[in-house]
């Protein structure tokens, strides 16, 4: 009802955004409770719009007993009241649409938390209305293909309740039951909740956990063709009465089976994480060779048109290591995570900068690759200005301390006295909030953070980086990974778009031949200072690199 | 959308005006094949009327009531799922969960605030209970110059939309408690009274009063009865009034009868400040004696009576009940002139004349309900 500048006939947004990820809790506490809320992230827009995004990505926010930092959810409808109300969710979607900034939530289709009163209904006995709303056997022998994701906490995708006698499914925690898809009435359910959201003005949804759906004896539980069916009903639904919002699915799988989440016909999803892109990115830094990148993106299908890929560096979760092989998870144990309580489930939970060993320079290298690969990008919070973790922190809360706003109490977070705050701010002398906050960097002109500012402004000056196919060269030092972006007139001003994007892997300085033969005659202009460099021929091309270091060319007729 | 449809809507209310044209001046879209529209209604004689419809393609009809269209108008209340209540005079009212809430979709759209979004909540923060708690109002500024101007100069938060107000779950309209209640009412017009008296002491909290000019009054109702019931209109009993005084003006329910009211758990609850619907939203809101909304609830009991057949004692029991309870209210006396019932009557003849002019145009069977009560009134009086 309110003033946008959210474009409604463009539905294919998603394809040229930023995202941001925020974690509600950790993030801004307007109220002095110690908790990260609504109204918080409200104040906050302004320095988001100041960065650069296009979409906030949040964690999800509703009522939860918060055994997993909110992914186990009790009621759909109502907001944490720690968070805030639903008033509080109105404006947050009326003020971002007035600062040009969508938005999407997490929404968990798998499971509830066991306190959600439909599970508390279906427990009870074997008969009441709800009795076949989740998955409950007699045996706990059922579906033993299925694999147990969190290993270092649960025994066993069943769990014995006693009011009902009975075993219930839980892929995940065991105080989330598995939600049971083949009943109509759930899938019914949950459309109702995404309308509602939909409804509310949210711009669409990070599906959390979907693989996971459906299970079938003898198979692994994971991507279904019924899984796929119903994701294809929800899109149909989701286009037939929200054309431009997005569902963007997080399938923690190998590229060949995520790629099923974009449906045949582009059917299903309209954004997919690429999982293995991100640990490959380390190793290839790690092991100074492009090859583990390339062989993932040679090992990447191509999308149906109209979806997009969702790649990022780090997130809330731990560096997943699921999607790797034995040989190349051991070897990221090895190099990122030295101390032992590094580790978490199958990952590694740690931030950008702590698993680079702050390295302002590697930062800046994956940065430039996070922005330029295809995809659109995900940043996480605090990201952006270097932040730490704490990996003494239980779970995955390591990763989840709160926003560095100042160097004042509390990192500027929250007003509340320190015992009472949700997580603790780090306060260490290399990433704690007296060097590492936005208020510091946004007024050092050579900050991290200014630097990232101006890397979102070249990135959204071409739509070659959203909608550019890729192809990756092949010269002969393979510590440099170079690759060309382009696309037929994307922004419509009668050329061709063409961006050559050429990044050093190594921590020496290193020289490269590219062949760009078939651009003869173009000119590359450095995109981020315009500089103009000499003229492409018929000779290789010859760059020098910087350690860590990278360009971005725009190729244009001379 | 055409003028066959929307002419025939019962909120449409304009049917003794000529439709020159009809125009969507302001639209959104909620949901892809569901749009919120504001339609311009021209008339003859220049006048203009604005209707609020949610226009669902599929159904070529209004969509009001869909849980998607009440989202959209009210997103802070969180509503799962919705049901259509009743489709008014002005407006349509639906019932949606959680809550339960019942969202009153303004169909009329006017400059002014809307008189029940207004009185309700300012009765509800002045400390009365005895309406439906008041949760949200939407207000909206629109695209329609010819709203927004006014709107600009006075409120700018807009134009009302839409309120939301608690759901009496299991509660009976009054009209109908009272036909079923053959065995006696005097306990629920007695607590009707002492509402009716706390809604008046309320109205004034909330919006003051004034001194009331009785020979104004008397002189409108005098001529009303003339053409009515012509040359031996019993017009004495109005002027007994100007003797009299007239006690205070104030901002007045303005069409109180038993159909206005609701019992919910042993209590009553007032509804609908919005004043009869046909007339202009000024003159509603014009301040007159709390005695106007007296009479109009003594009228209904005789209503009651005729359509119920009960016996006259219940009506004489009912009415000494609700006049007892209004007048013992403490504090009610400052509002009244020293001896309220000759004021009473007045009114309740006031009424029983436009009574008799509507019967006898809509109802002719009915004519002598109120003539019944012309009779009495003369009676008593002469």
């Amino acid at each position: 009802m309110p003033m946008t500048r959210i474009d409604p006939d463009d539905h294919r947004w998603f394809q040229r955004a930023v995202f941001y990820e925020v974690v509600v809790r950790g993030f801004k506490d307007s109220n002095g409770d110690g908790t990260g809320d609504l109204p918080g992230l409200i104040e906050k827009l302004d320095y988001l719009e100041w960065l650069g995004i296009d979409c906030i990505w949040l964690l999800p926010f509703f009522k939860s007993p918060l055994r997993d930092g909110g992914y186990d959810i009790s009621d759909f409808f109502t907001i944490h009241p720690s968070y805030g109300d639903l008033a509080d969710a109105v404006r947050l979607v009326e003020e971002s649409h007035k600062r040009g900034i969508r938005i999407i939530a997490d929404l968990v289709m798998n499971h509830t938390s066991d306190q959600h009163p439909w599970f508390q209904e279906s427990r009870q006995d074997r008969t009441n209305p709800k009795a076949d709303w989740y998955v409950w056997s007699d045996t706990d022998q059922l579906y033993q293909d299925a694999r147990i994701i969190f290993v270092d906490t649960e025994p066993s995708n069943w769990t014995l309740d006693s009011p009902r006698g009975q075993f219930y499914w839980h892929r995940f925690f065991h105080h989330q039951p598995d939600l049971n898809y083949d009943n109509p009435e759930v899938c019914a359910a949950m459309l109702d909740v995404v309308k509602f959201w939909l409804d509310i003005g949210l711009d669409g949804f990070r599906l959390d956990a979907v693989p996971y759906l459906f299970e079938r004896p003898g198979m692994n539980g994971e991507n279904l063709p019924e899984t796929h069916e119903f994701l294809r009903q929800l899109r149909k639904e989701v286009d037939a009465l929200y054309p431009g919002k997005v569902l963007l699915a997080e399938a923690n799988q190998w590229p060949a089976d995520v790629i099923e989440y974009f449906g045949a016909s582009g059917d299903e999803c309209h954004m997919c994480f690429h999982f293995p892109l991100m640990p490959r990115m380390f190793m290839a830094a790690r092991m100074e060779t492009r090859k583990p990148i390339v062989e993932i993106l040679a090992q990447t299908p191509a999308i149906p048109d109209g979806c997009q890929w969702g790649i990022f560096l780090r997130n809330h979760d731990e560096l997943t290591l699921e999607m790797v092989t034995d040989e190349e998870r051991d070897y990221m144990y090895q190099e990122y995570a030295k101390d032992p309580r590094m580790k978490r489930n199958v990952g590694i939970a740690r931030r950008l900068f702590p698993l680079i060993e702050n390295d302002r320079r590697v930062a800046e290298l994956f940065h430039g690759l996070l922005l330029s690969l295809p995809g659109s990008p995900v940043l996480y919070y605090g990201d952006e200005i270097g932040m730490g973790d704490n990996i003494y922190l239980g779970d995955r809360d390591g990763v989840r301390t709160p926003m560095q706003w100042t160097p004042d109490r509390n990192a500027g977070f929250s007003t509340a006295d320190f015992a009472q705050l949700c997580l603790p701010p780090l306060m260490d002398p290399v990433y704690g909030f007296q060097s590492v906050n936005v208020e510091a960097q946004v007024r050092n002109p050579s900050s991290f953070l200014r630097w990232i500012r101006s890397m979102l402004e070249v990135r959204h000056t071409s739509p070659v980086f959203g909608v550019g196919t890729m192809e990756v060269l092949d010269p002969a030092n393979d510590a440099v990974f170079a690759y060309v972006r382009s696309g037929e007139d994307l922004d419509g001003d009668g050329h061709d778009d063409v961006v050559l994007c050429v990044n050093n892997l190594s921590r020496w300085a290193q020289p490269v031949e590219l062949d760009l033969t078939r651009w003869d005659g173009y000119v590359p202009l450095e995109m981020l200072g315009g500089v103009r460099f000499p003229r492409i021929g018929q000779l290789p091309y010859f760059v020098t690199l910087h350690p860590y270091s990278f360009y971005w060319f725009k190729l244009v007729k001379d | 959308m055409d003028a066959a449809w929307l002419t025939a809507k019962r909120w449409y209310g304009a049917a003794d005006r000529e439709l020159r044209s009809l125009a969507v001046v302001d639209r959104e879209r909620v949901v892809r094949g569901l749009e919120w529209q504001v339609v311009e209604a021209c008339f003859a004689e220049g006048e203009r009327a604005y209707y609020q419809i949610f226009w669902d393609d599929d159904a070529g009809e209004d969509g009001a009531e869909r849980a998607e269209s009440l989202r959209w108008l009210l997103p802070e209340l969180g509503l799962t799922s919705a049901r259509l209540l009743s489709g008014e005079q002005s407006n349509t009212s639906v019932v949606c969960e959680p809550g339960p809430v019942v969202v009153k979709v303004f169909r009329r759209l006017t400059a002014e605030a809307n008189p029940d979004a207004v009185v309700v909540r300012r009765l509800w923060d002045s400390g009365f209970r005895g309406v439906p708690e008041p949760l949200f109002e939407r207000r909206r500024p629109l695209d329609v110059p010819a709203l927004s101007g006014a709107a600009a100069a006075g409120d700018e938060s807009g134009i009302d939309l839409a309120v939301a107000r608690r759901f009496l779950v299991g509660s009976v309209d009054g009209w109908s408690l009272a036909v079923a209640a053959a065995d006696g009412f005097e306990q629920e017009a007695g607590d009707l009274g002492r509402l009716t008296a706390d809604m008046h002491l309320a109205l004034v909290r909330a919006f003051d009063s004034q001194p009331l000019d009785p020979d104004d009054t008397v002189e409108t109702m005098a001529a009303d009865a003339h053409r009515v019931l012509g040359a031996d209109a019993p017009v004495s009993v109005f002027r007994r009034l100007s003797e009299m005084g007239g006690g205070r003006a104030i901002r007045p329910h303005g069409d109180y009868h038993l159909g206005q009211v609701l019992r919910h758990e042993r209590s009553w609850y007032v509804l609908d400040f919005e004043g009869e619907p046909a007339r202009p939203i000024a003159e509603r809101m014009r301040a007159s004696s709390p005695l106007r909304d007296v009479a109009g609830m003594l009228r209904s009991f005789a209503y009651a009576v005729a359509v119920a057949g009960h016996d006259a004692s219940w009506e004489e029991a009912c009415r000494r009940a609700f006049l007892s309870g209004y007048l013992s209210t403490p504090g009610i006396d400052a509002l009244l002139p020293s001896d309220p019932l000759p004021l009473i009557d007045a009114f309740e003849l006031d009424k029983a004349v436009y009574e008799v002019a509507y019967e006898r145009a809509n109802r002719p069977d009915w004519v002598p309900i109120p003539m019944a009560a012309v009779a009495r009134l003369a009676g008593q009086r002469r």
